[in-house]
């Protein structure tokens, strides 16, 4: 009976020891219908699908498709002359952020900009699990990781909290860089723009592998297409720019800019491209100079929907300055400027009295399609020009007129800017009237307005204080996390 | 040698044999007589003294040889003639203990049977292992075969739920009788939002509740109900809402022995809750209603003028009976043969049986087969046993359509136009399209399964005390489900112009799911003068898979092209659904129980449970109980009391878990977007917030309890009461936004259920001789339960709803939960009935002032949906093979809210059919003190405490009355070993406070069934 009893005792301990022992990768019971992040993560293929995807939900309409920049943005931006039919926008312009429908617009954005983020933050979890890398890959994927969430993360920042001049102590949106249960504290402007930074540098650091930044300005254009569709060396570079002039660094922030025109890999958009007879064949939105664009499957779509005609409508267009809005904004007769390419191109007849928006048209049959631009290079030539301000007036000129020459205004009937005697006023004047006449529709004049601390939105009577250019977090976010 | 002697009562698989050997014995009679014969006698009796008439006596002979014995006779005597080779014969009878007696040189034998220590009701089967109910601390309820039977043979869940109150199918309104609608069950209350469904474990293995609703009954032999923290913990993290263990029947050995059990069950709609007009009250409600009324002149002659052809009309006669339409006499039947038998060391069975229900509705149907092979090989260690089971399932729904819409059918429509067709549509005050059409196109509703289950059973005994088992058991079942509408069906009426194209649709349906299971365990007990020990051991693991895809099609032009792949496409804006998903666990048990003298026992349960579906953090569970028990009578204070038979109390404690999530939201997947692509590539995304230290939800159980039997058991019963607290009840947390997500699952809920239950069972009159008796039972169940805490999310859902009654005007009942609340309370706002001055109603607002408007934050608990208290009560009586059950059941002490005052009387579209009472007790001047508002008055009546009613509900569950032919001569004479017939009739009748129609989507129905059962 005894031995029975031991044999017996020894069957259960073995089994369970066997049982124990094994368990845990027996537990991981795989599915068919989803996959496990550690074993999407087992191979490379996984991180790579992973930023697409992540570029997919970028281009969703709460954020870069629509709201973050042709639409709420750019309607807070005040260039839009919108018609009435679109009630929520209409209710956006004037600031109304308690308006339910507003309201539910600024906490999708915030929802699905943190989504994007703790899908950036799950790979990041597993890229340094050992999985094999063909060479660059990990530096890349990694890098580009570490740069959207930055990325996102300064959008975030300049939509939700003060100024960092201003109020660098104030308590501000969460910098999350884990995928967890655990709802991360707030950090304040300091340390969140400290964060952003920070990733950003490791990012430029993992990127040097970047073919479009080992390549060089003459070989660029083989590889350019590739490196604009997703978050590269100079998105990274371009991106500290902004950072740098959000916090008042002007000059850190021309520096970075002009390494990246001094880089020369996005060359000017050649002029035969704009004014081309063949419609089709138009470069409106001067691709070879993305910086950084999103691959906007859905382009057209949304831009019947938004851009275009509809028959039978009276003001049919949902997002269009007036014509006189555009004359104003491209200086037509106030200063003969009517030859700029972008007010000849972008602004068409659609069935209608009136010119309207038609830059983000792109027809099917087209040759430049599903462009959403993010960065540009012009804009590198903006910070930069603003860096020179005071410190270089006539220097700063000349980097605005290299712009406006590429934009039709270089012949001899049209006056280019004095570089000889250009103040600081001048400057800041001009890159005003040059970041409209570019960023239309792009959704960045707000923030240029909240940089510069207008005290109401040109085009706007409301009183554009602290509440207009803070958004406040959502309910959820305030009552679920706690927040200040 | 007198064959008048043979009764039905030996054990039944030995009658055909005995009566064949004893007619052999007597024709060699004379030629044996010579070698040392002798005529031995003797009498039997019970541990009473009371004679047993019936008792088999069988000589013990060699394997080989042929069996000889005889009977007792009504004075429970016996004669049988031995030789000098005999050298012991055997007494049997049902119940009691099989006794062996050496055959000495007397000639006159007395022995007194002892009842069956072996008896079901004496044993606790927990299918993990079997204990003496009287050493057993928990909770459990044990129902027989027999039990089971008497009250129905509808099947196994619908017997239970009449036989025991804690065993509770929810009630089901709209449902009613469809033989197709699966039973909600609850052990002991609700104790979590979803998902309180018992675990089923059948012969030893997990199984689901169609399975044991489909089981043939005829097959079970006991159905224990684990309740208690001391039954359940074995079960571990499935357990915590209550385990139904069934088993079915073994093989016994013996020659060939068949049984046959066949019925007719008739179902007959019962339409008693509903109250509807006829033609003339119908329209009189519609002029009432104002819809032969206009202002304008032109018109309202017109509308006199339809007005009066209606009148006419209905005078002719026109009044159509709409409910009658789709309802029919179903009338199904049953069949099940089971035959077994086998040598010493080899027993096979098998089982075939067949059960078709017909339901009410008109071709709805639910058809079972179920087959079963076993075959048990045994030695004096060794036990090797295997049963191959296949049932076979095919449902069909009603091509009419649900229910409901006969009831909206104006009643003065005719059946068949002027040229005798049946018309398509109704106009006039609606346009109504006839639901009957839809049974005359060709359209289904189809459901089948397969289910192949195989579970192999060792056992080595090495010793009497050891017992090592393995168990392995796997199961395969293929499922689907089909529902097709041709282009005919008035689902497509509305089809037009370019769209004609895509009228019809098809539902398709794909489910393969299996399993396996595979357990070793180690028993062993140990008696050592009055201690006692039991220990167990057991380590198991399973698997479990399923797969399924669903797709949906249209456009099927013609009712014969029938098959999903005439489709002109996929249903608009569709694409293939299904899912899949895996779960495995692993796990071990040990059980120890201790007892002294039969007086103090001591239990002890310990289960470690690993699951693939815990997060990662908690893959590990362990579940515990400890029990304690007093058998008090066997005190020696009390050992010679006459009155008291049984007197125990128990006690116990533990704790045992429950799943209330999906298996993912516990680990981070991820999926591909299919709708976006970027550059011509897909990309991936994480589908939500994994909670990796997400658990089962956790109860806490405490039970104490008493069994008693007094007088010589004439009064035995059973009182418990409970608290159970169940902690971690997962629940969705609503996150901040800057996690990535809205929301995840965690443990944060808790709930707490509390009650009692008691069982009375009195024996009025008894005449063991002829198996005579007349009893009485009784049983109560209570169970209360509350909310404790709730998460984040609740709170904000209830605001949300609050918003959007507001807003909607939605009638229904809000789902709220808020803490201190049962999970069952119904949610309205106080109202003090109408306002006898202004026709509106008068609602009380939180603060306690008065209004006139509705608002959902206003709304209090008013009641609760459950009863206090449920129960039954009876009356078994036997006589001479003649028996007869009733069994009522009743629930009492709970609130309901009257949906049909709602939506058929007061706020009545009084376009269609409605209740008669739309009429009645309804507002029309100053004055007025009635209960409903205006019929002018068309807003929507929302939740109000005006129509929560107290619900009380007994309910005629079950009649059954039976004759057992076995004292009738033509069966003792004959191979029979058993015939009996029986008449049941369930849910014959039911009364109820709240006057509600019951059975909207499919009636409710009276159940007659005629069942005869025979064994030879």
């Amino acid at each position: 009976m005894k031995l029975v009893n031991k044999i017996s005792t020894l069957a259960v301990v073995a089994l369970g020891a066997v049982a124990l022992s094994g368990c845990n990768d027996w537990f991981d019971a795989r599915s068919e219908s989803e996959i496990y992040a550690e074993e999407h993560f087992a191979n490379q293929s996984g991180f790579a699908d992973q930023l697409t995807g992540v570029y997919t939900s970028m281009i969703s309409n709460s954020l870069y498709g629509m709201n973050s920049t042709f639409g709420l943005m750019e309607v807070l931006s005040q260039n839009y002359d919108l018609n009435t039919s679109n009630s929520t926008y209409n209710t956006a312009a004037s600031y109304n952020y308690e308006d339910v429908a507003v309201k539910t617009m600024i906490e999708t954005m915030w929802n699905k900009s943190y989504n994007v983020i703790a899908n950036l933050n799950l790979m990041l979890q597993y890229i340094d699990n050992g999985t094999y890398f063909d060479e660059g890959n990990y530096e890349m994927y990694k890098g580009a990781a570490l740069g959207l969430r930055a990325f996102l993360h300064f959008d975030l920042m300049r939509q939700f909290a003060p100024m960092p001049a201003d109020e660098p102590n104030t308590l501000s949106i969460p910098y999350v860089k884990e995928y967890t249960t655990q709802v991360t504290p707030q950090s304040t402007v300091a340390e969140n723009m400290a964060n952003i930074k920070s990733d950003l540098k490791q990012a430029m650091e993992l990127l040097q592998v970047d073919p479009i930044y080992t390549s060089t300005a003459d070989s660029a254009y083989y590889v350019r297409s590739d490196a604009q569709i997703r978050f590269n060396y100079y998105a990274a570079l371009a991106t500290l720019a902004r950072v740098y002039q959000w916090e008042g660094n002007a000059d850190s922030a021309r520096i970075c800019a002009e390494q990246v025109i001094n880089d020369d890999k996005f060359s000017w958009v050649h002029y035969t491209s704009i004014t081309t007879s063949h419609a089709y064949e138009r470069d409106v939105l001067f691709s070879p100079e993305h910086i950084f664009r999103l691959y906007y499957y859905d382009m057209e779509s949304a831009a019947t929907s938004y851009f275009h005609t509809y028959s039978g409508q009276e003001n049919p267009h949902i997002f269009s300055p007036s014509e006189a809005k555009i004359l104003d904004i491209y200086e037509v007769n106030t200063a003969a400027l009517g030859g700029d390419y972008r007010n000849q191109y972008w602004y068409l007849y659609d069935g209608g009295a009136e010119r309207c928006l038609a830059k983000f048209w792109q027809p099917e049959g087209g040759r430049y399609l599903n462009q959403m631009p993010l960065i540009r290079k012009s804009e590198m030539y903006y910070i930069a020009a603003e860096g020179y301000a005071n410190s270089d007036p006539n220097y700063a000129a000349k980097l605005l007129n290299e712009v406006r020459a590429n934009r039709g205004l270089a012949n001899e009937t049209v006056e280019i800017l004095d570089t000889l005697n250009a103040t600081p006023e001048d400057i800041s004047n001009e890159v005003y009237k040059e970041m409209r006449k570019e960023l239309i529709g792009e959704g960045q004049m707000f923030y240029y307005y909240k940089r510069h601390g207008y005290e109401t939105i040109p085009g706007s009577a409301v009183s554009a204080d602290r509440d207009v250019y803070v958004f406040d977090m959502p309910e959820n976010e305030i009552e679920f996390g706690d927040r200040k | 040698m007198k064959m008048q002697n043979f009764l039905v009562r030996v054990p039944r698989y030995m009658m055909a044999l005995i009566t064949v050997i004893s007619l052999m014995c007597s024709l060699n009679y004379g030629a044996s007589a010579q070698s040392g014969v002798r005529t031995i006698t003797g009498v039997v009796k019970d541990s009473r003294g009371e004679v047993i008439p019936g008792a088999s006596v069988i000589v013990v002979v060699e394997k080989d040889q042929p069996i000889r014995g005889t009977a007792t006779n009504e004075n429970g005597e016996f004669s049988l003639s031995v030789s000098q080779y005999d050298k012991a014969f055997e007494v049997s009878y049902v119940g009691l203990e099989t006794q062996q007696i050496a055959i000495t040189s007397a000639n006159s034998y007395i022995i007194q049977m002892e009842e069956d220590a072996q008896q079901l009701k004496d044993v606790v089967v927990t299918g993990v292992f079997e204990r003496k109910a009287n050493s057993y601390t928990g909770a459990v309820t044990t129902v027989t075969a027999e039990d089971l039977q008497l009250v129905g043979n509808t099947n196994v869940l619908q017997s239970l739920s009449v036989i025991d109150p804690s065993f509770m199918v929810v009630e089901n309104l709209s449902a009613g009788s469809n033989p197709n609608a699966l039973p909600e069950i609850q052990m002991r209350g609700q104790s979590g939002f979803d998902n309180n469904e018992p675990l089923f474990i059948l012969d030893g293995f997990e199984t689901t509740l169609t399975a044991i609703m489909d089981l043939d009954m005829n097959m079970v032999q006991s159905v224990t109900l684990l309740k208690d923290a001391t039954a359940k913990a074995i079960y571990g993290a499935k357990a915590a809402n209550g385990v139904v263990v069934v088993e079915t029947k073994r093989p016994e050995k013996g020659k060939l022995r068949v049984s046959y059990t066949g019925s007719v069950d008739v179902e007959t709609p019962d339409l008693s809750s509903y109250n509807l007009t006829n033609a003339e009250e119908k329209l009189q409600a519609e002029k009432l209603a104002g819809f032969y009324d206009s202002e304008n002149a032109m018109t309202q002659i017109s509308l006199d003028q339809t007005y009066t052809n209606m009148l006419q009309k209905i005078e002719a006669g026109v009044n159509t009976d709409w409910m009658a339409q789709p309802l029919r006499t179903g009338v199904g039947q049953k069949h099940s043969v089971y035959l077994d038998g086998g040598d010493g060391a080899t027993t096979y069975q098998a089982n075939l049986a067949y059960n078709q229900v017909n339901g009410v509705m008109d071709e709805s149907f639910r058809k079972t087969i179920n087959g079963s092979l076993s075959i048990v090989y045994r030695t004096d260690k060794f036990m090797f046993r295997n049963k191959l089971s296949v049932d076979d399932n095919r449902t069909q729904e009603s091509p009419y359509g649900t229910f409901a819409q006969y009831t909206l059918m104006n009643p003065y429509n005719e059946l068949e136009d002027e040229n005798g067709q049946m018309p398509k549509m109704y106009t006039g005050i609606v346009t109504q399209y006839n639901p009957l059409h839809n049974g005359t196109i060709g359209a289904y509703d189809k459901t089948n399964y397969t289910y192949v289950t195989n579970n192999t059973y060792l056992e080595y005994r090495p010793i009497e005390a050891l017992r090592i088992t393995a168990q392995f058991g796997v199961t395969v079942k293929n499922s689907g489900a089909d529902n097709f509408k041709p282009a005919a069906h008035t689902d497509f009426m509305s089809y037009t112009g370019e769209n004609l194209y895509r009228a019809g649709s098809y539902y398709d349906m794909n489910r393969k799911d299996n399993s396996w299971t595979a357990q070793f365990g180690v028993q062993y007990s140990l008696t050592k003068d009055k201690h006692l020990f039991f220990v167990n051991g057991q380590v198991n693991a399973n698997q479990t898979k399923y797969t399924y895809s669903t797709m949906n099609a249209e456009g099927f032009p013609n009712k014969n092209l029938s098959h999903v792949s005439s489709a002109v496409q996929y249903a608009e804006n569709t694409t293939p659904g299904g899912g899949e998903g895996i779960q495995r666990d692993f796990g071990f048990i040990a059980s120890a129980n201790y007892s002294f003298d039969e007086k103090y026992l001591f239990d002890a349960n310990l289960r470690l449970t690993g699951s693939s579906q815990f997060g990662a953090d908690n893959r590990w569970g362990l579940f515990w109980s400890v029990g304690a028990g007093w058998n008090i009578h066997r005190e020696s204070f009390l050992k010679e009391s006459t009155w008291l038979d049984r007197l125990k109390v128990r006690f116990s404690t533990g704790y045992t878990g429950s799943q209330g999530f999906n298996t993912y939201d516990a680990i981070a997947t991820l999926n591909y977007n299919m709708n976006a692509q970027y550059n011509g590539m897909l990309g991936s995304y994480v589908t939500r917030l994994a909670n990796p230290s997400l658990q089962w939800q956790k109860k806490y159980d405490t039970n104490v309890g008493v069994d008693f039997g007094f007088l010589n058991n004439i009064i035995t019963g059973r009182f418990d009461w409970y608290k159970a607290t169940t902690k971690g009840l997962t629940t969705s947390i609503t996150t901040p936004g800057s996690t990535g997500f809205v929301s995840y699952v965690d443990n944060l809920g808790e709930s707490e259920n509390k009650g009692y239950e008691a069982y009375l069972n009195i024996r009025l009159w008894q005449q063991p001789r002829s198996r005579s008796f007349v009893s009485v039972y009784s049983s109560l169940a209570s169970n209360t339960n509350t909310l404790k805490k709730i998460a984040n999310s609740l709170k904000q859902q209830n605001d949300m709803s609050d918003a959007s009654m507001n807003s909607t005007k939605n009638v229904n009942l809000a789902t709220r939960y808020e803490e201190g609340q049962s999970l069952n309370t119904i949610w309205a706002v106080q109202s003090l009935g109408i306002d006898p001055q202004t026709g509106k109603e008068l609602y009380v607002r939180k603060d306690g002032s008065l209004t006139y408007e509705w608002n959902a934050a206003d709304q209090v608990a008013c009641g609760i949906d459950l009863p206090k208290v449920s129960g039954n009560f009876g009356l078994n009586a036997e006589c001479h093979g003649a028996g007869i059950n009733m069994t009522f059941t009743y629930r009492t002490g709970g609130q309901m809210y009257n949906s049909t005052l709602v939506s058929k009387v007061e706020n009545a579209n009084v376009r269609y059919n409605v209740d008669k009472r739309v009429l009645t007790d309804r507002w029309s001047k100053p004055g007025d003190e009635v209960r409903f508002k205006s019929i002018a008055d068309q807003s929507a009546t929302q939740p109000t405490s005006r129509f929560v009613e107290d619900y009380t509900l007994v309910n005629f569950a079950a009649l059954s009355v039976y004759y057992d032919f076995r004292e009738c001569n033509f069966v003792k004479n004959s191979f029979l070993q058993k015939l009996k017939a029986t008449f049941y009739v369930n849910d014959l009748a039911t009364w109820s406070s709240v006057k509600v129609e019951r059975g909207t989507a499919y009636p409710y129905a009276h159940t007659y069934s005629f069942s005869l059962s025979a064994t030879f």
